[in-house]
């Protein structure tokens, strides 16, 4: 605990505090109201995680640098706080603490911001037995990455309620998985033996690109259908390879290799499409993938100085 | 070591084992001088107060606003730890009179022992905001990695219902608490991280004059 504004801990428990009122069973709040405190329970657990790093990642810019002196602790001050906005926040966690899901936290954020803003009466149409643990499961990954336990953000006693809501997304995530592959490998047979109703047949036929258009791509054999038509995609470059490859004493050609995440897979030939880190886990594809980049990948690739 | 500096020692080490410890005698300035020696951080309880506060009982329209006389006047004091508006609480807290008095000091010592699950989980879990001044900041009333206890009704308000069922624990140990009676010249130390304290009722002696020193200790004697 200090006073800064930009303090990871004062965030930790700020979320924890909002995160009792979520929690607690006496106190007769309804689901809305929980998933209210919750929500914003995330945006704090988001911005700690990020702080904890450097408080730079969570202080908003501003022209004369006030913010970002308070939060490199150059500057003491009482300066209102801003903070970058929820959308930033979850960007940056999605980059830096993986596999946290941007879309599924951005979800979240926009069902609170219609319940508080809009004229919504319900947070969410999910129940809330199909919402805590898509919540718990954004808000676990943060708490991992501030190298705490889900018992120190809301205790022993209510722990084990957190880790079934876990378990059941585990659940949910596999049922997920398998009712989707089952889909597609069943759509594609129908439509082999022109069993597919006339209906679905208007809409789908096989070849259709369901790509994400990712930076990288790569690919893959699909689950489903066994295609190899099947493409891995990422957004990120995790690493980079070069392979120098001499065809001449002057002739050096070099190629170059990224690893990227595997973000989204779709597969055109069954139209199986899986969106998201858990998913593509679950269906047993590789969580990166080794494809070939551009000279625009490696980097400083305009900087470098050389001796000759 | 001077035998003051021992007397100091053997006093503090006395006050952690057993809650609180008392001897004759009631210089504070003295031990407020072998507590630097010590390496001992002396705590004002308001920013830029005396190092030594000397405490009188005040009817609520005396006393400074920001107060736990505010509240009670010269009754008796909730059970309290002192300095529970600091971001980090002294330690141990020194309280002196020069004469007699009819008005006790009561003292209750906190154990987590014996304390029912759901209960301790909220002691380590329910959060209340701290204010002091234009500052705030939440905390716990029990603190894991220290092992300490910060509790005033007077500056902390429970936030969620777990502070509130703590609020309302802590509050109730008012009828277990051992009463401290000033016989003579005395000084008594309390391990501030453990016990809770209040001034019993000052109504028929609210003159009584008291002195009241805290500190920090070094993390290493801490």
């Amino acid at each position: 605990m200090n006073g800064s504004p930009y303090d990871y801990e004062a965030l930790w428990l700020k979320a924890k505090l909002f995160l009792n009122r979520a929690t607690e069973e006496d106190d007769g709040r309804p689901f809305d109201e929980q998933a209210l405190w919750a929500s914003l329970a995330l945006e704090l657990l988001a911005k700690a995680a990020l702080a904890r790093v450097s408080p730079l990642l969570v202080a908003e810019p501003t022209e004369d640098g006030t913010n970002l002196l308070i939060a490199s602790g150059l500057v003491e001050g009482d300066a209102r706080f801003t903070s970058v906005r929820a959308k930033t926040l979850y960007s940056r966690c999605h980059k830096a603490f993986k596999p946290f899901s941007e879309s599924e936290a951005t979800k979240i954020t926009n069902a609170r911001n219609d319940y508080l803003h809009g004229s919504a009466a319900g947070f969410t149409s999910l129940p809330p037995s199909a919402w805590w643990p898509r919540f718990w499961t954004l808000a676990v990954i943060l708490v991992n990455a501030m190298e705490r336990d889900i018992a120190d953000l809301v205790g022993h006693d209510r722990s084990h309620t957190v880790e079934h809501h876990l378990k059941q997304n585990q659940k949910n995530i596999e049922h997920r998985v398998e009712m989707l592959i089952a889909r597609a490998k069943q759509r594609l047979n129908q439509y082999k033996s022109g069993s597919l109703p006339a209906k679905v047949a208007t809409d789908w036929s096989p070849g259709q690109d369901l790509s994400a258009g990712l930076r990288y791509r790569d690919p893959h054999p699909c689950p489903a259908c066994g295609s190899w038509a099947g493409i891995l995609e990422g957004d990120e470059s995790l690493a980079v390879d070069l392979q120098h490859i001499q065809f001449g004493d002057d002739d050096i050609e070099t190629i170059v290799y990224v690893t990227a995440p595997s973000e989204y897979f779709s597969c055109p030939s069954c139209s199986l499409a899986l969106d998201g880190y858990q998913l593509i886990e679950q269906a047993g594809l590789p969580s990166t993938f080794f494809t070939q980049g551009t000279d625009e990948d490696i980097p400083d690739y305009d900087s470098h100085y050389g001796n000759d | 070591m001077s035998n003051r500096a021992y007397t100091l020692d053997q006093l503090v080490k006395t006050a952690r084992e057993k809650g609180w410890a008392s001897i004759e005698g009631a210089n504070l300035d003295l031990f407020r001088h072998q507590a630097g020696w010590l390496g001992w951080t002396v705590v004002p309880s308001r920013k830029d107060g005396p190092p030594i506060d000397a405490l009188k009982a005040k009817t609520g329209e005396d006393a400074p606003k920001r107060s736990l006389s505010a509240i009670t006047g010269t009754g008796q004091q909730p059970l309290h730890t002192d300095g529970a508006h600091h971001l980090s609480p002294p330690d141990l807290v020194f309280l002196a009179v020069e004469e007699p008095s009819t008005v006790p000091t009561l003292l209750w010592r906190f154990s987590p022992l014996g304390l029912n699950f759901g209960l301790t989980q909220d002691l380590w879990n329910g959060l209340f905001t701290v204010r002091s001044g234009s500052d705030s900041f939440l905390a716990p009333a029990f603190d894991t990695s220290t092992g300490s206890l910060r509790f005033d009704p007077g500056c902390m308000t429970p936030s969620d219902s777990r502070a509130r069922r703590v609020a309302e624990h802590l509050l109730s140990k008012a009828d277990e608490a051992v009463r401290h009676e000033w016989v003579g010249s005395t000084m008594l130390a309390i391990d501030n991280r453990t016990v809770l304290h209040g001034r019993g009722s000052a109504d028929d002696e609210p003159d009584r004059p008291m002195h009241r020193m805290a500190v920090r200790l070094p993390k290493a004697v801490s």
